[in-house]
């Protein structure tokens, strides 16, 4: 059996994309941001929905998951996600941060931290 | 809490995700741009305009100078930018679903024929510049694309947009038609048509109120767009609709001159060009019996609202691939109904005040939706949608 070629629908609009911002950087950082309010909202209607599911099929119910408190191993790897999540969304900057740190000489002056 | 959009056979189907993508960017538009919408209607009476008149000693009125002033400050162009993104993000959930299941949902276009109506497709028809030279909407390969054989992608997607657009507040998605027959009804109580024809129908959403209106009708719609007419037929069969497609131009049908009692066309208006609106209302005009009557219905023209409605208005032209919506909006549409043939007495120009009914809040609802992102009427006005009606001498 050969396998059907997947048809490609188009995914951008023909017709100018007006810009807001003087600097387009800004219209694409706002375009990332509202993805990303869009994504996080997805995900977290889907996590509310595996709630709802386990608590009508007995699993577990809500009060559960509130009442839920980590062990420190368990409360480790969730500072390490969050730190996690939030480099991902700052990467830009953070690789900025490096780069700028790892062309500082090391004879500058202050504190090379 | 916004209706779940009616299903029907022809669907396409979501997993949780993908109808989340789709419910998130229809509450996106129905919370925050709506309070985007009323800020800057706020900043626009309190601060720029009176700010701008002190200082110029002279009014704030002119829709362009307002665009101005407004895009001076950030607040706008957030507004403006995340109504864009808020679009394309729209037609992103939509088409991914239509892409992975587009030969299964060819394949129930195709089952779904039990041939209460008909489809005529053709292959030779010049599709007008004006539907084809931009993606409308910014729906992306617009009406008119066909991407494989029996497309029906651009309708498939489009079905699912118009709730969206409509803020899920019609589970019918043919609210647009009921706006016109509760009208009708009001107007023309006595209006009892044989023969209707639906311009510009593209998947016959509003078709179908007037099929549920006058059921024993011959009801016709027309369109350019083929991946459209293919699914709304489908679509129709589906719902038990019995509509007849073709693939027509407005401008100039197939149809013998005197064949129809009511002409109909939903928001068609702005989407053709100074030259083919005044062709298209000649043709209403030919394929009107003799005491036929054509309503189209659309938004109200530039100076039926106020300058800082001219100016949300005109966004549209600006930001939302609507390249005839700014000029079509200041057309005299009297004079292009009367040119057309129609007597003067016979012309009326008016506004659905959409009172009573069942649908009322739901209604009401839609049309403040669409007002506080751009479209509708002015707020606090009773003006819901705007109709140009000819009746045949």
């Amino acid at each position: 059996m050969t396998e059907e070629k997947k048809i490609k629908l188009p995914r951008v609009a023909k017709g100018p994309r007006p810009m807001m911002f003087e600097d387009e950087a800004n219209d694409i950082l706002l375009s990332m941001n509202v993805s990303l309010l869009n994504e996080l909202i997805v995900t977290r209607q889907r996590l509310d929905a595996v709630e709802r599911v386990l608590e009508s099929k007995n699993v577990m119910s809500q009060a559960d998951v509130n009442a839920f408190t980590p062990d420190e191993t368990a409360a480790t790897e969730r500072e390490a996600l969050r730190e996690d999540i939030s480099n991902r969304v700052f990467y830009l900057l953070l690789q900025q941060a490096e780069r700028a740190e790892k062309a500082i000489p090391d004879d500058a002056p202050g504190d090379n931290i | 809490m916004p209706e779940a959009q009616h299903e029907h056979g022809m669907m396409t189907n979501r997993s949780h995700d993908e109808a989340e993508r789709q419910n998130n960017v229809r509450t996106l538009r129905q919370s925050l741009l709506r309070k985007f919408a009323s800020g800057s209607r706020e900043q626009f009476y309190r601060e720029i305009k009176p700010a701008y008149e002190k200082q110029k000693g002279a009014p704030l009125d002119d829709y362009r100078q307002i665009r101005e002033e407004m895009l001076k400050g950030t607040y706008m162009k957030f507004q403006m930018g995340f109504h864009r993104v808020v679009q394309e993000l729209m037609f992103e959930s939509l088409v991914s679903p239509v892409e992975e299941q587009l030969p299964d949902l060819i394949q129930r276009s195709k089952d779904m024929e039990q041939n209460l109506g008909t489809l005529e497709l053709d292959p030779d028809l010049e599709l007008p510049r004006y539907i084809t030279a931009v993606d409308i909407h910014c729906q992306p390969g617009g009406f008119t694309a066909e991407h494989c054989e029996d497309d029906i992608a651009a309708g498939a997607i489009y079905d699912r947009a118009i709730h969206i657009y409509n803020s899920g507040s019609s589970g019918m998605t043919d609210m647009a038609g009921r706006i016109v027959t509760q009208y009708l009804d009001a107007i023309f109580p006595e209006l009892q048509p044989i023969r209707i024809l639906d311009m510009g129908c593209t998947i016959g959403q509003s078709t179908a109120a007037y099929v549920k209106r006058w059921p024993d009708a011959d009801v016709h719609a027309i369109d350019v767009g083929p991946a459209l007419l293919r699914y709304g037929h489908a679509r129709a069969e589906a719902l038990g609709h019995k509509i007849h497609f073709s693939q027509q131009s407005a401008e100039h049908t197939q149809f013998e001159d005197g064949s129809f009692d009511l002409i109909t066309s939903n928001i068609l208006a702005h989407e053709t060009s100074t030259k083919a609106w005044p062709a298209i209302i000649k043709e209403c005009h030919r394929l009107l019996r003799p005491g036929g009557i054509m309503i189209h219905a659309d938004l109200p023209q530039l100076n039926e609202v106020d300058p800082y409605r001219q100016f949300i208005y005109t966004n549209e032209t600006h930001y939302n691939n609507e390249p005839f919506w700014t000029k079509f909006r200041t057309l005299d549409l009297k004079k292009v109904t009367t040119d057309a043939g129609f007597l003067p007495e016979n012309v009326i120009r008016d506004f659905s005040q959409v009172k009573g009914g069942k649908d009322q809040a739901k209604i009401d609802a839609a049309i403040e939706t669409s007002r506080s992102a751009g479209h509708g009427a002015p707020a606090g006005s009773p003006l819901g949608m705007a109709f140009i009606i000819g009746i045949k001498e």
